[in-house]
């Protein structure tokens, strides 16, 4: 899929390039802004760029960071533009004048997955550690190799890539048949537990704690989670919590425990019941 | 003919029944290894538990006999590393629906309490009343939580009680069995409950939730269909259908309607949630799918803004920004004299297809109470910089309102640095300076 996409994305850039080559602006840029945050192709140039006169020193990943944005304004600053970290068109004009951009490079080494800089002055040959082949293979292949195109979906702070597969086994165990407000809702509890000083103070801690959720006890934790309970674990991670802060939920059709119903209740989404 | 039939018939007959049942006495004792490997894993967790709380109440009756901050410190430090310990073993152990809440917010307490005291608090003044009396109490508890650990322990060694009996009393309807471990932990329970609550004002975490805290909220109260109309219009979907609208119930810190409309163009549900005083909308989440991106970031950035302008908030910077999928997902802060006030914050996600504002949040916003907090300096920004490591390149500095872990709002002097690759934020208490928070940013 992006073997095939990337011709055609360099066909449009080389398109684009000769369009504005003629009109006189000497970008290969495409014309949106670039501000932290942002990822995608043109993000991959300014990187490559950045790093060619060496004010960039991380990697060429396509991903706007706080190093690709520390980068951008001493730039600005040392070619007297004006300092905002953002890339509009004057600020892109001026890096396209000072600097190389080899696109065939960046993208083969992209694509290969391979470890790579681009500083100007130094043989290109010199500045590529090829990714080992065994290693390719052992790994998750296809799938690296799609991510290694640029991450779009980086890590939320202070969650680890595990956690957040975890947690989405989780929550499709827990909640497969609920409406998507309702796993964001299981996937809030297991956040407000880690909070919670009753509870333990990790993700994974507060899922295997015994007795604790029945997917894990009847090992439905082990179904392969859909894209569903994975974005509702992102949206409870980025702070969206429909249960008001509840630590407890059960089903009331089949729930055994005496308990759970004395706790307070908060409010029902689809099946579940959740309480303080 | 039909005898020897017969017989044939019979030897097949027993043979099966021997396998079987050796079968079955294979099974049997696999199953028995590992109800026996878990229950042991149950006493292992057990006894750690009662051993950590143990050596707790040792440790923290030591520190009572000190006097000053560095002498104490030691001993401080070992306390916390206990009561970490001690609050994992307890996790261990099959107790989720049984209210043993009180002794794990015990030894959160101890926990909090040692940190703040012992590992956080720079200099050598020596502990306040306050706290030397607060150390006072959590010994006194420790012992008591111990004497009731230490009887359980006596009667499970005596009687044989198995935690895999403990786990299934649990699940059953009726808990008033008697179950001698169930029992004994509930007076644990019940004792560390009369100490948390002699203890509330200095409780830190649980304050969240309680009501006080909480910002008072403007306007009249609603009924439900003011509500839905009220989100109609806010949303701009005057044509939705409702499907449903529920009070929230007695357990929630905010009376609010939770109200599902179905849009009238997508058919896709619109989840929200408004607070019965005000209408004010704390959360609301359009759950459509999201088509190729069309839009840059930076637009999406643009959009967030004109969304919050048009809704009354205005005055907010944008200081966090996402990306997941296709979709920008955006965290603004209130500014109060070009202070950033991080816990009064609010979140959007902008769909990348058309620019639309699919989810908000604004719960932090309405319910973190920020008055009363000092927005004046009382450190110059120079001293503050002193503080920090020279090897540091110092990129940005700014004024914010901080909420440390005491759930106390701070004015911090906040200072994004670079080292090498990494970029850092730390936040130095503008009054005191001490070091309030350090984080790599990783993205």
């Amino acid at each position: 899929m992006i073997k095939c996409l990337i011709p055609k994305v360099v066909a449009t850039f080389l398109s684009l390039f000769f369009l504005f080559g003629l009109n006189g602006q000497a970008s290969a840029f495409t014309n949106q802004i670039l501000t932290q945050g942002a990822s995608g192709d043109d993000v991959i140039e300014l990187q490559a760029r950045l790093q060619y006169i060496g004010f960039y020193s991380g990697k060429i990943d396509g991903h706007f960071s706080y190093g690709t944005y520390w980068a951008l304004r001493s730039f600005q600053q040392k070619y007297g533009l004006k300092v905002d970290g953002q890339a509009g068109t004057s600020t892109k004009q001026k890096l396209a004048k000072v600097s190389q951009f080899d696109k065939n490079f960046i993208y083969s080494n992209l694509s290969a997955g391979n470890t790579f800089t681009y500083y100007g002055g130094v043989p290109l040959n010199q500045q590529v550690k090829k990714k080992n082949k065994g290693q390719l293979s052992a790994g998750d292949g296809g799938n690296s190799r799609k991510n290694q195109n640029y991450s779009v979906n980086h890590l939320p702070q202070g969650y680890s890539q595990s956690d957040i597969n975890l947690m989405a086994n989780a929550v499709y165990g827990e909640s497969r048949g609920e409406p998507y407000i309702g796993q964001v809702a299981v996937a809030s509890v297991i956040i407000n537990r880690v909070a919670d000083p009753r509870f333990p103070n990790n993700i994974s801690d507060v899922i295997f704690q015994p007795g604790a959720f029945t997917a894990v006890s009847d090992g439905q934790i082990w179904l392969t989670p859909n894209v569903t309970a994975k974005k509702a674990v992102m949206d409870a991670i980025n702070g969206w919590d429909p249960t008001h802060g509840a630590i407890y939920y059960f089903n009331p059709e089949t729930a055994t425990s005496a308990w759970i119903w004395s706790r307070p209740q908060i409010g029902r989404i689809g099946k579940h019941i959740f309480c303080k | 003919m039909k005898r020897s039939y017969w017989i044939i018939l019979c030897s097949i007959l027993a043979a099966l029944m021997v396998g079987l049942g050796i079968w079955a006495n294979q099974e049997h004792r696999a199953r028995e290894a590992v109800m026996i490997q878990a229950e042991n894993h149950y006493q292992q967790a057990f006894h750690e538990l009662a051993y950590y709380v143990d050596s707790l109440e040792e440790s923290l009756g030591t520190s009572l006999a000190m006097h000053s901050r560095e002498s104490m410190r030691p001993q401080l430090v070992e306390t916390w590393r206990l009561s970490a310990l001690a609050h994992g073993a307890a996790n261990e152990l099959p107790l989720t629906l049984l209210p043993f809440n009180r002794t794990n917010e015990f030894l959160a307490h101890v926990g909090d309490f040692t940190y703040n005291s012992g590992v956080k608090t720079t200099g050598n003044r020596p502990l306040s009343d306050k706290e030397y009396r607060s150390l006072q109490k959590l010994y006194k508890e420790s012992m008591s939580i111990r004497d009731g650990l230490r009887d359980v322990q006596s009667k499970v060694m005596a009687h044989h009680l198995r935690w895999m009996d403990v786990e299934q009393a649990l699940q059953q309807k009726r808990q008033n069995q008697d179950n001698q471990v169930i029992d004994g932990l509930k007076r644990v329970n019940v004792q560390a409950t009369d100490y948390t609550q002699s203890f509330s004002p200095e409780n830190p975490r649980n304050t969240v939730f309680e009501k006080q805290k909480l910002k008072p909220l403007e306007g009249s109260v609603l009924s439900p269909d003011q509500a839905a109309t009220g989100i109609k219009k806010w949303l701009g979907v005057p044509k939705a259908k409702i499907r449903q609208i529920r009070k929230t119930g007695k357990g929630s810190s905010t009376s609010a309607y939770e109200i599902t409309l179905i849009n009238n163009r997508t058919k896709k549900p619109i989840h929200a949630s408004i607070t019965r005083k005000g209408g004010h909308v704390i959360w609301f989440m359009n759950n459509r799918p999201v088509g190729a991106q069309k839009i840059s970031f930076y637009e999406a950035t643009k959009k967030a803004k004109r969304f919050l302008d048009q809704h009354r908030l205005p005055g907010m910077e944008l200081v966090k920004k996402d990306q997941f999928d296709k979709v920008a997902v955006l965290t603004f802060v209130e500014k109060r004299k070009n202070i950033r006030v991080y816990p009064s914050s609010i979140r959007l996600q902008v769909a990348l297809d058309n620019g639309e504002v699919v989810a908000f949040d604004e719960s932090d916003y309405l319910f973190n109470k920020c008055d009363r907090v000092p927005l004046i300096p009382k450190m110059s920004e120079q001293s503050a910089r002193r503080q920090l490591n020279p090897d540091l390149r110092i990129q940005e500095t700014h004024l914010a309102v901080f909420q440390n872990p005491l759930l106390k709002n701070v004015l911090c002097y906040e200072f994004f640095a670079t080292k090498g690759h990494d970029t850092y934020r730390v936040l130095l208490n503008a009054e005191n300076g001490d070091q309030e928070k350090v984080e790599l940013l990783r993205d």
